[in-house]
């Protein structure tokens, strides 16, 4: 009697580890085909964008789209990169992102490491004053800078890519978060051996803060290479031109119409180095992006 | 950009107490002073190399009067880019521009008319010690293709704002090969036209015989040829909804229904695909801009013929007697500023560009479009052009030379700061109708004008 019931005991928990096993392959199987219809939602435009990139115009311009070229036309990125100048506008591009950047760098961290560190009066409120501002929309500065730099005769320049925005409140504010973490003992310890503020920062300060100094680093040049409005205002000419514009605007012929597959080679080319900072460096932009809540 | 447009205007409304009215000419003219001129367009690559080259033609004459010229991708894009000038006071001295531009900018009174320097009789001194009249003389004016030059006043004021700079109308493409196989006449009337998709339909019951880009542009020629009202610069600005309008709208909803044809918005792409086709469903006709002639040639065999020849014609009209057609094509309009010798130097400039007969031919073969003076046609190289017109590698040319055979046609509607979202409306308003189906298509269709002019007072 007691073996029949251990062994109906053994039966029925078995079922039940089955009936979970089951439940769990289930689970994992929803899962994982809902995490593989999200990555194909998010896949599907580069997809599109390869394909478009190497179609005919004709085909493109076909009412059914085709989902594979009926002739694939590699040609499109040699002429993408002609029309557009490509050359020319990468060039301007990293021009202005490695230069807004380093400036940047230097600025967000001796800001930072004032707030955080050094003492003085109204330190508090010109923190609050800094911040207020992150409150007001970007865009109602367009009107007013570009105002500003018209007087100053800035237009179609580097300098008016790269100075309205060396001061970012947004990064300071968060390296000033990350340089408090730096226990005050090591401050007064160096300072104790008669080691110098900017010392102590370059030394001290700067490789402690380096995870977040690398996602800023990332954020504000990934913030650079997609940047619209402001260059499209501000900079048409040749020379001064970055690649979000000047691929808005290479490829339109004097009707108006668009050559999308030449665009398309030319957006893939252009996004060739971001996929690669991407690939390389992704684990610093998580980071970033959990800090800043930010899409970057 | 898009977002800032409201915040724009409302400054482009603020500044416009800041601007005088009219133009005063200096008693001298030009007096040789040294200034920098901004041109705004969208020119390609290959039209600014064709614009450099008679800017060097013109430095010539005026060497102090230098010219930066930016290129600005499309013509929005020119737009917005002049609203954000115009909000701090650094509009540019020159720049395409399209009616409705013109009407926007006009808010703040940034565009100078130009009465008073096309009637100039101010004698400049070039520097060859050549002279010349600042304003146009008669045979200039009289050069001008009527249609073109009209554009500039139709403002609601009779003054002149723009000038015609290169233009462009919309053409019938038709498959040449196929008519001329079957014995079928181009039609020059709508009545014809319906005659001929019957016919087609016959003969490949596949097709859709006629393929329409813009519903816009059709909507607003069949107004101007039936000449009932679309839309007024002054008073009441939309007019469009009126029996005639629905009567035209309502039987070419009767030849969709039959399969005759399709337009852009309907068939989802543009309607030169479907009349390239070799296969499948395809179009035997298709109206489109005469500046997009190439787009509307098939793909070339592999020994470089063509599966059908493209023939070109003017659009049907409802009467031939009173020919209509739409001017389409960017103009040129010159800003105020407080300097009057830029002013002046902007318009000796614009004045050399739409008077040179080398420049308007050089410029129409590389763009596609057509030139604004009548005297272009005697031009050896141009005339050459159009000599070598035909329905494939010259179609261009072929194109060029129905435009240039309708010049007595060309119309443009009335511009003010509402006129593009009227185009806007009666384009949806056209595909929406031709959809219609049932017994109470009349209802539907009366309804749709309403909400089609609700939508354009709300937006105004």
């Amino acid at each position: 009697m007691a073996n029949e019931m251990n062994v109906m005991q053994v039966r029925k928990y078995r079922a039940q580890l089955a009936r979970q096993g089951a439940g769990k392959v289930l689970f994992y199987v929803g899962v994982y085909a809902f995490l593989i219809l999200m990555a194909l939602i998010v896949l599907f435009p580069f997809y599109w964008m390869l394909i478009s990139s190497v179609k005919s115009l004709d085909e493109y311009r076909l009412s059914v789209p085709t989902f594979w070229p009926r002739v694939i036309l590699l040609k499109n990125y040699v002429t993408a990169f002609s029309t557009a100048k490509l050359g020319r506008l990468f060039m301007n591009t990293m021009i202005v992102g490695l230069v807004s950047t380093l400036l940047s760098l230097v600025i967000t961290i001796l800001t930072a490491f004032a707030f955080a560190r050094l003492e003085f009066k109204g330190k508090e409120l010109l923190f609050a004053a800094l911040l207020a501002t992150m409150m007001i929309p970007g865009e109602l500065f367009t009107i007013t800078n570009y105002g500003t730099i018209t007087t100053f005769g800035w237009k179609n320049t580097y300098t008016v890519l790269i100075v309205p925005f060396l001061v970012s409140v947004f990064y300071i504010y968060l390296l000033r978060q990350s340089f408090l973490q730096i226990p005050n003992e090591l401050y007064l310890a160096a300072k104790v051996d008669g080691t110098k503020d900017l010392k102590y920062l370059w030394k001290v300060m700067v490789p402690l803060s380096l995870p977040t100094l690398i996602s800023i680093t990332i954020l504000k040049m990934m913030g650079a290479w997609n940047s619209y409005i402001w260059p499209r205002l501000v900079a048409n000419d040749d020379a001064h031109r970055l690649i979000t514009n000047g691929l808005r605007s290479a490829f339109t012929d004097t009707t108006g119409d668009v050559n999308y597959p030449v665009q398309m080679a030319a957006v893939a080319l252009v996004s060739l180095p971001l996929f690669l900072v991407f690939v390389f460096l992704r684990k610093y932009i998580m980071t970033g992006v959990s800090r800043s809540g930010i899409k970057g | 950009m898009k977002k800032l447009l409201p915040i724009l205007l409302v400054l482009v409304m603020l500044c416009s107490t800041a601007f005088a009215a009219g133009f005063e000419v200096p008693a001298e003219g030009y007096d040789g002073s040294d200034v920098t001129i901004t041109f705004y367009s969208q020119q390609g690559t290959s039209l600014q190399e064709v614009l450099n080259t008679y800017i060097a033609e013109f430095n010539k004459l005026y060497p102090n009067i230098h010219i930066e010229h930016t290129t600005l991708g499309d013509y929005d894009g020119v737009r917005d880019q002049i609203i954000a000038d115009i909000s701090v006071g650094a509009q540019p001295n020159l720049a395409y521009c399209y009616p409705d531009h013109v009407a926007l900018y006009n808010l703040a009174k940034s565009v100078v008319t130009l009465d008073e320097l096309i009637d100039s009789q101010i004698t400049v001194t070039r520097a060859d010690g050549s002279t010349e009249i600042l304003g146009l003389t008669d045979e200039q004016k009289a050069d001008f293709i009527e249609g073109y030059y009209d554009e500039g006043r139709q403002y609601g004021d009779g003054l002149m704002y723009t000038m015609p700079f290169s233009k462009s109308t919309e053409v019938l493409y038709y498959d040449k090969t196929f008519f001329d196989a079957n014995g079928i006449a181009v039609p020059t009337t709508w009545d014809e036209m319906e005659a001929v998709c019957a016919k087609i339909k016959e003969l490949d019951p596949n097709s859709i015989p006629l393929g329409y880009d813009s519903e816009s542009n059709w909507f607003i020629t069949m107004c101007e040829q039936y000449q009932s009202p679309y839309t007024s610069a002054t008073g009441d600005h939309f007019l469009f909804n009126n029996e005639t309008n629905r009567a035209f709208v309502k039987k070419f909803n009767e030849w969709y229904n039959k399969g005759y044809l399709t337009t852009q918005k309907l068939y989802g792409a543009y309607t030169s695909g479907l009349f390239t086709a070799t296969t499948g469903v395809r179009s035997y006709m298709s109206i489109g801009s005469s500046a997009g002639s190439k787009y509307q040639r098939p793909t070339a065999n592999a020994d470089g013929s063509y599966p059908f020849e493209v023939g070109i014609a003017t659009v049907p009209q409802v009467n031939n007697e009173h020919r209509r057609v739409i001017s389409q094509g960017p103009s040129v309009c010159i800003f105020k500023n407080s300097d009057p010798q830029k002013v002046v130097a902007s318009w000796l400039f614009l004045k050399y560009l739409t008077t040179s007969v080398d420049f308007q031919a050089e410029f129409s073969m590389a763009s596609g479009y057509v030139p604004v003076i009548k005297s272009v046609a005697d031009n050896a190289v141009y005339a050459d052009f159009l000599a070598q017109a035909d329905g494939g590698n010259y179609i261009a040319a072929r194109s060029a030379q129905v435009c240039l055979s309708q010049e007595d046609a060309y119309y443009t509607s009335p511009a003010f700061v509402g006129s593009s979202t009227a185009r806007d409306q009666v384009g949806s308003l056209l595909a929406k109708c031709l959809t219609m189906s049932g017994d109470d298509v009349d209802a539907q269709i009366e309804a749709a004008f309403e909400d089609a002019i609700d939508e354009c007072e709300y937006a105004n």
